[in-house]
């Protein structure tokens, strides 16, 4: 009996095992053709809870295409200028998703809503138009996934792989931003990043003690670019030079949190 | 103890069990079906009701003992073999971008293939090997690359990289590039002469300034393959005959490697744009290089007679017996032919046939096809072979019947064969159908040119023009880009045209002198296609990024104690929609008010400014009433804001 067990409990191990192994977020996915000719690959960001908060599409030269923010429901593709040139919007629609993609002059880029569903377990339809135009199937064996992109008649068009999976990730659904770049001369700070929605921005400086120096922003941002320049003599004429924090809060979240050198020339900053 | 066994298993296989659904779950939302489908289609390989899978034949091979046909499917990328014994459709060969051009290795066993798209520029070459249909080498080359020509010997590949204005030489044994000689402007096509001496590039556009309008004209670039610092550029220009020569898109040489005929426009730039006929506005012509004496022999324009037009050649092929030159018209989508030895004796006089034409002059067939568009054309033993950009399938011409006593352009039409590429084509939707008129001379009164003619691509062709109408509008103005055209109104350089809606009607109207309330299918289908024009990445993008000093040159770009450019030129359109896209003309001219031009692809629409007389640097520089960079800025902050401003 107690054999059995210890057999049932290694089976179940055994059994399990592909869907654990995998402890790494997905951080690519390649997509070929049928003749296997490498078309292009998603590089996948995440923030520290997890969230999947955007993916860059590359064609397989590298050529940077778009980065596209996730926001939820809503995704923005933004263009090497940081312009927002399409916006996805995703809708669940019973066990049905829609999708449709509009570009910056709100036209249409499908031709119609899509929708996809799953009709048996990891195999989905997608339709356009009441017609399937494409099945995609999920294929799973020992630490690679495939997915498979097939046309209507079931012939394949196209695969992606995954090699390194995930353990529980989540699409996010908070806002979004670009990693903020941060550039400083000799009397102001410039901070550029991008908010997917509008959102409040906190921006400090902190001493290396954690104590609140000034604050520097605190405003609500419009969606899109943002380009904040901070003139230091005039929020803080009286600084001591020194090395501090220079933070960057978004709708309450701390997304930037980097030391900063202010030197104080004696003419000012 | 068992008890606490089954308890612990149970425990770890529930947790298991939501760990496995957990991971399940969440592969398909992080890479869902969405996320690939949205990738791939907005890529154009997954066809959509907006883009379906369209063929754009754009090239065509056939294999040397003539038993095969290869057909580059551009859009569809690509190449489909068709046994020419049953015109079956044996093979497809995919691959991963736009197919642009294709040349076979000397052995027929390899197919040299040049991708790009206006998504994807990086142009690649791509060695196919034909019994596996399989991609088995490839080496990046230029930015559009397209037009691949293989050397005599078959050691090297030369490929027109469109937008870098070069040519790439490839190794054929390492597949590597090993050079590149820069030619003029938007090199679209080649070829070489039999003896691999000269590589003959055709510069599709004229680099001059657009007022140096008795002088403007494209050039024919001869690169002596053996050492290219000889480079020789002949321009298609004859004094105060030859001149507005632009859209050089097909190149063809004797095999005696004496002569290399070429295709192409004539813009009638100094006359006012007031009628069509006789080739008022546009001829359509073929102009043969003397390749000894490196000069323009003569230029023949090929419409058909003073009332009739055949707009917009496309390729050209010559005969593996020199007895014929053939030409793809593809906006009147016709074919012609000509007997060589009748057009060089005739280029050999002493004066110019740019606009006589040749009817009773010479003997030639003019043949229509049903292939829409026509671009792509190839000979072989006696047959013609071509296909249209926007159809399905490829047509064959036995020619050979000339040779074999009186034949009428009739007996040819009844000699013609048709070969479907694809069994059940898509319609075309209004987008594609846009795309089409767009190119179409058939809509022209006459036939004479197409939208394509003035705006090639929908861009400009760097000329000036005196349009019709008001007397205002009779001052020369630069040709525009079509691009954004319909975002961005008011449209023509004095807002003349309240929206691109209208100029569209107008355009039907003045240019094409057809009237656009009989044609409002037409019309609207062009609206659609340029509603959706988008702009093509710059060859000044790094892997599609931009570069260190582009990002230099957006810091100054954007910064207002800097420089006032996004005062009138503010992101993400580079422009003022409306009545505030008015401005004061900076350049001398009688006209006061221009419209505020956008600067997406700056990089391709020189000359500058609304006559079309400044380059880059001296807009920027030069004119302290257009910005005040000039003044501000250092020579090094000048050359980012250049960089930037490229890049765009």
């Amino acid at each position: 009996m107690k054999y059995l067990f210890k057999s049932s409990y290694a089976l179940l191990l055994v059994l399990l095992l592909p869907f654990t192994v995998f402890v790494n977020p997905i951080e690519k996915v390649d997509i070929f053709d049928s003749a296997n000719n490498h078309l292009m690959f998603i590089n996948f960001k995440y923030d520290n809870s997890g969230n999947n908060i955007s993916r860059s599409i590359y064609m397989s030269d590298s050529t940077f295409i778009r980065e596209v923010l996730i926001d939820g429901n809503k995704e923005y593709s933004i263009n090497f200028n940081g312009d927002t040139v399409l916006t996805s919007n995703y809708n669940k629609d019973g066990s049905s998703t829609n999708l449709s993609v509009l570009d910056q002059f709100n036209l249409d880029m499908l031709g119609g809503q899509i929708s996809y569903s799953e009709n048996s377990s990891n195999n989905f339809e997608v339709k356009q138009k009441g017609s399937v135009i494409n099945k995609i199937s999920y294929e799973t064996n020992s630490d690679k996934t495939r997915i498979n992109i097939l046309n209507s008649s079931g012939e394949l068009q196209f695969y992606a792989t995954i090699n390194d999976t995930t353990s529980i990730l989540t699409r996010n659904k908070r806002n979004t931003f670009s990693a903020p770049s941060l550039k400083m001369n000799n009397n102001q700070i410039k901070i550029h990043f991008n908010l997917s929605k509008a959102s409040i921005i906190n921006c400090e400086l902190v001493s290396l003690s954690g104590r609140r120096i000034a604050k520097l922003i605190s405003k609500k941002a419009l969606k899109g670019t943002q380009n904040e320049i901070i003139k230091i003599p005039e929020k803080i004429p009286a600084l001591s030079s020194g090395v501090y924090f220079l933070t960057l809060s978004v709708d309450g979240k701390r997304v930037f949190n980097e030391k900063i050198l202010m030197q104080n020339s004696g003419r000012g900053f | 103890m068992i008890n606490s066994t089954v308890k612990k298993t149970f425990a770890l296989f529930l947790f298991m069990i939501i760990i496995g659904s957990g991971y399940c779950q969440d592969i398909k939302t992080i890479v869902s079906p969405g996320v690939l489908f949205e990738a791939l289609a907005l890529n154009h390989d997954l066809p959509t009701a907006l883009r379906p899978t369209y063929s754009s034949p754009t090239d065509l091979a056939v294999s040397s003992d003539g038993k095969y046909l290869f057909v580059a499917e551009q859009t569809a990328k690509r190449i489909t073999v068709i046994d020419r014994a049953t015109n079956e459709v044996t093979k497809r060969i995919k691959l991963p971008n736009e197919v642009t051009g294709i040349t076979l290795s000397n052995d027929d066993s390899k197919i040299y293939a040049t991708c790009a798209s206006e998504l994807w520029p990086a142009g690649f070459v791509h060695e196919i090997d034909i019994s596996s249909a399989k991609s088995v080498r490839k080496t990046a080359v230029g930015h559009m690359a397209r037009n691949p020509v293989l050397s005599p010997d078959g050691n090297i590949l030369f490929v027109c990289n469109t937008f870098n204005n070069d040519i790439s030489f490839v190794d054929v044994g390492s597949m590597k590039e090993t050079k590149r000689v820069e030619v003029i402007r938007e090199p679209y096509s080649a070829a070489i002469t039999p003896d691999g001496k000269t590589l003959v590039v055709g510069n599709s556009l004229p680099d001059e300034k657009a007022t140096d309008s008795l002088k403007i004209s494209s050039k024919i670039s001869l690169i002596n393959v053996q050492n290219t610092d000889d480079v020789t550029h002949v321009p298609l220009f004859r004094e105060r005959e030859v001149f507005g020569t632009h859209s050089v898109f097909g190149v063809a040489i004797t095999n005696d490697s004496k002569y290399a005929f070429i295709t192409h426009l004539i813009g009638q730039i100094n006359i006012p744009a007031t009628i069509i006929t006789q080739g008022w506005i546009h001829l359509n012509n073929l102009s043969i290089i003397d390749l000894q004496k490196k000069e323009l022999l003569n230029t023949f324009t090929v419409d058909i007679k003073s009332d009739n037009g055949a707009g917009n050649p496309w390729e050209v092929a010559i005969t593996e017996n020199d007895s014929f030159v053939c030409i793809a018209h593809s906006g009147s989508e016709q074919v012609s032919i000509y007997r060589v030895d009748e057009l060089i004796n005739l280029a050999k006089e002493d004066k110019s046939y740019h606009n006589r034409f040749l009817y009773g002059l010479v003997s030639r067939a003019i043949i229509p096809v049903k292939s829409k568009g026509p671009r792509a054309l190839t000979v072989h033993d006696g047959k013609v072979f071509t296909a249209g950009y926007f159809s399905e399938i490829v047509e064959e011409i036995d020619i050979d019947i000339i040779n074999k006593g009186a034949v009428t352009e009739a007996k040819l039409k009844e000699s013609m064969n048709t070969i479907n590429i694809v069994e059940s084509p898509p319609a075309m939707n209004a987008l594609r159908a846009g795309e089409y008129y767009f190119y179409s001379a058939t809509i022209c009164a006459e036939n004479w040119q197409s939208c394509h003619s003035c705006h090639p691509f929908t861009r400009p062709d760097g000329m000036n023009w005196i349009l019709n109408e008001k007397t205002s509008q009779q001052i020369p103005k630069n040709a525009k880009s079509m691009l954004y055209s319909w975002w961005t109104p008011p449209t023509n350089w004095t807002a003349k045209r309240a929206t691109a809606y209208e100029s569209i009607r107008m355009g039907f109207q003045n240019e094409l002198h057809v009237n656009y309330t009989f044609l409002s299918y037409e019309t609207e289908c062009m609206d659609t296609f340029f509603m959706y024009l988008k702009p093509v990445p710059s060859p000044y993008l790094s892997k599609g990024k931009l570069t260190d000093s582009a990002l230099k040159g957006k810091e100054i770009y954007e910064d207002t104690k800097k420089t006032d450019c996004i005062v009138c030129h503010p992101a993400p359109l580079f422009t003022k929609v409306g009545e505030s896209a008015w401005s004061k003309s900076f350049i001398p001219d009688v006209e006061t008010n221009i419209i505020i031009p956008h600067l997406h692809e700056t990089w391709r629409t020189s000359p500058y400014d609304h006559i079309g007389s400044t380059t880059l640097e001296e807009i920027i520089k030069d004119y302290d009433t257009h910005t005040n960079a000039g003044k501000n800025l250092s020579e090094k902050e000048l050359n980012y804001l250049y960089e930037y401003v490229l890049s765009l």
